[in-house]
Formats: structure tokens, C-alpha cells, sequence
């Protein structure tokens, strides 16, 4: 059995993980971590493979699931920048074979970061009959610093698939966000989507999500929650077109604004063919005071009220 | 010893006196009500005295500890000991019990959680992990808050009609915690429009068109509580009456 190489900086990166701790711990969970070009650990599990090319300023991942492949225990990635700045450069190719079921976490860790520009493009392929979660977490600084996240995503999601991508930065101060996601449906198929942010001081978000709902019968769901205070602004695009027959969807926007917070949501949704069916909702609207009223009568301060108001509206269930 | 004194206090709100005269002083450890009927401007003193932000432009003074607190805002007015369970409750999205106990104790503590949730009848293990959100009904909300409100051991507690929207066998944990507040020393400010409730208090002021017009021990505002407010000639015999009639056509 091959032993976890406990060096500075794989301390460091679990010293600062909340709820995934000890996943990077368990032999019997696999997990990847790269810190800025340079993997620092890694424990494959049967019925993956994983090859991991070190770049100059990142690293290009493939991850390949043959067919009938169903792992119960998701697959944990990390992507750090301890002691580092500057560039990390990220391609992932993601190959999921027929009737296989994988769910990967992936943990993107600045906390110590300054002058970092994350910057990542992942191809996804569903093989049919297929599923693939995938979560992405990210634990920024909580003192105000440069960094940067530009990250793209596209999935073809194959017959009968379920494809469900959600990305979370709601733990320190996100900076600069640009994201794209971006999924194809084909027949039977099922798409999901989900944001969940919280944008403070300057923070800048810019969040594209996109379904495309080309099979009959495909279905799709975009969801974002996204809460800005202070000068935080941030927009969010969420489209949903059906272009197949019988598709059905629903785009789902909750916005929270507080002091000069800005937010915008503009959904887009679109249906070629009258067999289908797509709706949409969005609330914008402010921190309740009465909730904050209850906190504060129990002595919390106003700012740390609005956090853990914001904090439970943006929890993932 | 007195701990809390209401002097001359007044509130406008939309050109119109909302609180009129309100004085009253409450000594430390006792239960102390303010009672009237609905509209009287009970939940209004509630409010003045946590220091919510609407109703902080008030006439006269709110005195705490023998200090004025009219400048204070709602934390530091927690932060002497001040704090208020709301007539309904609100629920948060995305908090379970146990996260929401915790920022009444300021850690995590199992065995005082399972305590103060069993003191208000709730299960420690159906409960803990559930959200304070829309699933609770009124009541369980209502419980819930009792139970963060007695790890919070506030010195002077504020309650608004505790009875409200609480189920029958429930309000006998209300009254045990009234019993408990005793116990433990803290103040409470018991807020009611209920016989009922008033008989667990020692002592109280009648309230009626934002005016605070009797105050004494128990039988004596049991004795004024079905007789007019000299002050807007509202005959209280009559409204309850009216009550007693609706309740019978329900009963039909
Ligand atoms: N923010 C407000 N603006 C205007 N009028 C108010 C406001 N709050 C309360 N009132 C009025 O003041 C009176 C007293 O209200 P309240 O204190 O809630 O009564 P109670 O709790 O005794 O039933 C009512 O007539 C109510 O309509
Ligand atoms: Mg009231």
C-alpha cells in the first residue's frame, strides 16, 4: 500500500478544507492534487484512469471511465496555488464510458493567494446510459486579493445521460469570477446547472450558463443563487433552449443584494418546437430584516447576521 | 432592584401617537406583563425596547441597568442582556437547529442543546438536524426559539404572547420555561392579551391605546381587565363578550 506523502504543502491544502478533510485521507477514495503544474498526490481506485501532463504553468488532465463503471465514492480533485502566483493554466478532458456512474468533487484552493489567474477549460463526453456529477468548491482568502478564475465547460451529454455540473464560491473573497458552462443534450438526456456565490467588497462575477436541449424528450434545469453586499456586482446569464421534441426545462434565478450590491439576471429561454415545454423564475430581493432583527437580539453584529443569512440561503441541500 | 424603567416613553408613526405615555418599571427576577387587546400597542413597546430601527425615534427614556439606552442599537442592547421572542418567529433558509442553537452559545455543546430543546419538549434526535425553516410549524418554530432564547440566558427576556400559535399540550412548556426564567433569576417582560398567560406573571400594567393606564400585582389587573380604558372609553366587558359570542358560533 502506497503511503500518503505528507510534505508542506499537501498539510497545508487539508489544514484549510472544511467538509472534504478527510477524503483526501481515505485509500479507499481516489484523489488528485495539483498544486499550480506539480501533482503533490494522488490515489487512483480501480476502473479509472487519470494522466496528468505537467505544463509550464498547469497541468492537462485526462480522465477516462471505461463502460460499466459505477464507483459508489466520488472521485476528490484539488487544485492549489500554495506559495505560488501567477498563472495556473488547466485543460481537463473528461471521458465517461456507456452505463458508467462517476460523481467528482474538485476543491480549487487560494486561500494564501495573491496575483493568481485560475484558468481552466474542461471537455466533458457522456457516454449513454451514463451519469457524472461533478461539484466544484472553492476556498478563496478572506482578505481582499487579486485573483482571478476564468473557467469554461463543455459537455456532451449522450443518450439517456444525466450530466449535473454546480460550482460553489461562497468561503472568502471570490475576486474576479468569469465562468461559462455549457452542456448539449442529446435524446433522453438530462442536464443540470447550478451557481452558488457570494460577492463582497469589489468582487466581480460573471456567470454564463447554457443548456442545450437538442434530443427529444431531453430535460434541463439551470439554477443559480447568487448574494452581493458592499460594491460587489454580478451578472448572470442563464439560457435554455429546446430544440428537440417533448424537452422540457426550467431556469431558476435567486438573487440577494445588499448595500450597494448590484445584480443582474437575464434568463434566456427559448423553445423551437411546440412539444416542449421550459419555464422560468427569478426573485431578486434583499436580507429580511426581521431575520436580521432576530440574530442582532441575540448579539450578533449586522454584518455577521447578513453571513450567515446569505450563508443558508446559499447552501447547497 | 430595578432593572428596566419605561418613563414617559412616546412613538409617532404616521402622524399619529402610536405610544401615548408608556411607564413602568420592572424589578429583577420577576415576570412582569404587559397586557391588553390587540392593537393596544403591546408589540410596539416590544420593539422600542429591543431597539428595532423603526422604532427608535421615541420620546422620553428607556432606562436598563440604570443607564439610558435610547442611543443603543439592537447588539448592544443583546449585549447587556437585552433579547425578544418575536410573536411569529421568522425561519431561515438553509440553518439547521443545531447551527442556529449555537449562535445563542457561542459553541457547540451537545448535552446543553439536548437540555434546552427537551426543557421546550422538542427531541433532541428528531430535531438537531432539521432546518429552521418552512418545514417547522409555527408552534415547533416557536419552541425552537424558547430553547436558543435559554441557552442565551439573557437577563431580561421580552416575550410577545408566547402563547400564540401554540398548540394545547405545548403551552405547558411555555409556562415550564416561564418557570425556569423565574428560577434562574432572569427578568422576563411576559407581553400578552390572555387571562391565562397574565396569572403566571407577578405583577404588570394595563395597556390600551398605546397608554400604559394601571399598573399592580395580578389581581389587581385581573380586577381592571374587564372594565374601560378611561382613556379611549373602549368598554373591555364589551369586547370580551363579543369574543365569547364569536367563539360559541364556532363551537356550533
Ligand atoms: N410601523 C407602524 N406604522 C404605523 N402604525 C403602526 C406601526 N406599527 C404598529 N402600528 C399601529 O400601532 C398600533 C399598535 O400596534 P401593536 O403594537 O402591534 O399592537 P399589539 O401588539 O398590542 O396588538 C396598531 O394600531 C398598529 O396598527
Ligand atoms: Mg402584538
Amino acid at each position: 500500500m502506497a503511503k500518503i506523502y505528507a510534505n508542506d504543502i499537501f498539510e497545508k491544502i487539508l489544514s484549510t478544507l472544511e467538509d472534504e478533510k478527510d477524503a483526501f485521507l481515505n485509500r479507499d477514495i481516489a484523489h488528485l492534487i495539483i498544486n499550480k503544474n506539480k501533482v503533490i498526490s494522488s490515489n487512483l481506485v480501480y476502473g479509472i484512469r487519470v494522466e496528468v501532463e505537467e505544463i509550464d504553468n498547469g497541468a492537462n488532465v485526462l480522465l477516462e471511465i471505461e463502460d460499466n463503471v459505477k464507483m459508489e465514492m466520488p472521485i476528490f480533485v484539488c487544485f492549489a496555488m500554495i506559495h505560488q502566483k501567477g498563472l495556473q493554466e488547466v485543460r481537463t478532458n473528461v471521458k465517461l464510458g456507456n452505463n458508467s456512474h462517476v460523481s467528482l468533487i474538485s476543491i480549487c484552493n487560494f486561500v494564501d493567494g495573491n496575483e493568481i489567474l485560475h484558468d481552466s477549460y474542461t471537455d466533458i463526453e457522456l457516454g449513454e446510459n451514463s451519469s457524472y456529477r461533478y461539484f466544484e468548491r472553492h476556498y478563496h482568502p478572506n482578505v481582499s486579493s487579486e485573483i482571478t478564475i476564468k473557467a469554461k465547460t463543455l459537455a456532451k451529454v449522450g443518450y439517456n445521460a444525466y450530466y449535473k455540473n454546480e460550482f460553489e464560491i461562497t468561503k472568502g473573497l471570490i475576486g474576479s469570477v468569469d465562468l461559462e458552462s455549457e452542456a448539449i443534450v442529446e435524446d433522453y438526456g438530462v442536464v443540470e446547472l447550478g451557481m452558488y456565490m457570494y460577492g463582497r467588497e469589489n468582487d466581480k462575477i460573471k456567470v454564463k450558463e447554457k443548456g442545450l436541449l437538442k434530443g427529444n424528450y431531453s430535460r434541463g434545469f439551470l439554477y443559480s443563487k447568487i448574494a452581493v453586499k458592499d460594491q460587489a456586482e454580478a451578472d448572470i446569464y442563464s439560457d435554455l433552449i429546446a430544440t428537440g421534441k417533448y424537452a422540457k426545462g426550467h431556469v431558476d434565478c435567486t438573487e440577494i443584494v445588499k448595500d450597494q450590491g448590484r445584480a443582474r439576471a437575464i434568463p434566456i429561454i427559448e423553445v423551437r418546437d411546440p412539444t416542449s415545454h421550459i419555464t422560468h423564475e427569478a426573485a431578486l430581493g434583499s436580507v429580511d430584516s426581521k431575520e436580521l432583527q432576530t440574530l442582532m437580539a441575540k448579539g450578533l453584529t449586522e454584518d455577521e447576521a447578513t453571513d450567515i443569512i446569505i450563508q443558508g440561503i446559499l447552501r447547497r441541500k | 432592584m430595578e432593572l428596566l424603567k419605561f418613563k414617559d416613553v412616546r412613538l409617532e408613526k404616521e402622524g399619529k401617537y402610536i405610544l401615548q405615555r408608556v411607564n413602568f418599571s420592572i424589578n429583577r427576577g420577576e415576570i412582569y406583563a404587559i397586557v391588553g387587546k390587540n392593537g393596544a400597542g403591546k408589540s410596539t413597546i416590544a420593539y422600542t425596547l429591543m431597539g428595532i430601527p423603526s422604532y427608535r425615534d421615541i420620546d422620553g427614556k428607556i432606562i436598563f441597568e440604570g443607564k439610558e439606552i435610547n442611543n443603543l442599537d439592537i447588539t448592544q442592547r443583546a449585549n447587556l442582556g437585552i433579547t425578544l421572542l418575536w410573536q411569529e418567529p421568522v425561519r431561515y433558509e438553509g440553518i439547521k437547529v443545531k447551527e442556529y442553537l449555537k449562535l445563542s452559545l457561542k459553541k457547540e455543546d451537545e448535552e446543553k442543546f439536548k437540555e434546552a430543546l427537551e426543557l421546550v419538549g422538542l427531541n433532541y434526535r428528531s430535531y438537531i438536524d432539521r432546518y429552521v425553516d418552512n418545514s417547522l410549524s409555527g408552534g415547533e418554530r416557536k419552541r425552537i426559539e424558547l430553547a436558543a432564547i435559554y441557552l442565551l440566558n439573557p437577563k431580561l427576556v421580552i416575550l410577545d404572547e408566547p402563547d400564540s400559535g401554540i398548540d394545547i399540550e405545548a403551552i405547558n412548556y411555555i409556562f415550564n420555561m416561564l418557570n425556569i426564567f423565574k428560577q434562574k433569576g432572569t427578568t422576563v417582560l411576559l407581553i400578552t392579551h390572555s387571562l391565562e398567560v397574565l396569572k403566571r406573571a407577578d405583577r404588570g400594567t394595563l395597556i390600551c391605546c398605546g397608554v400604559s393606564y394601571i399598573e399592580g400585582d395580578i389581581n389587581r389587573l385581573t380586577e381592571y381587565f374587564g372594565t374601560k380604558c378611561p382613556y379611549c372609553e373602549v368598554d373591555y366587558s364589551k369586547i370580551l363578550a363579543k369574543e365569547e359570542i364569536l367563539n360559541l358560533k364556532k363551537g356550533d
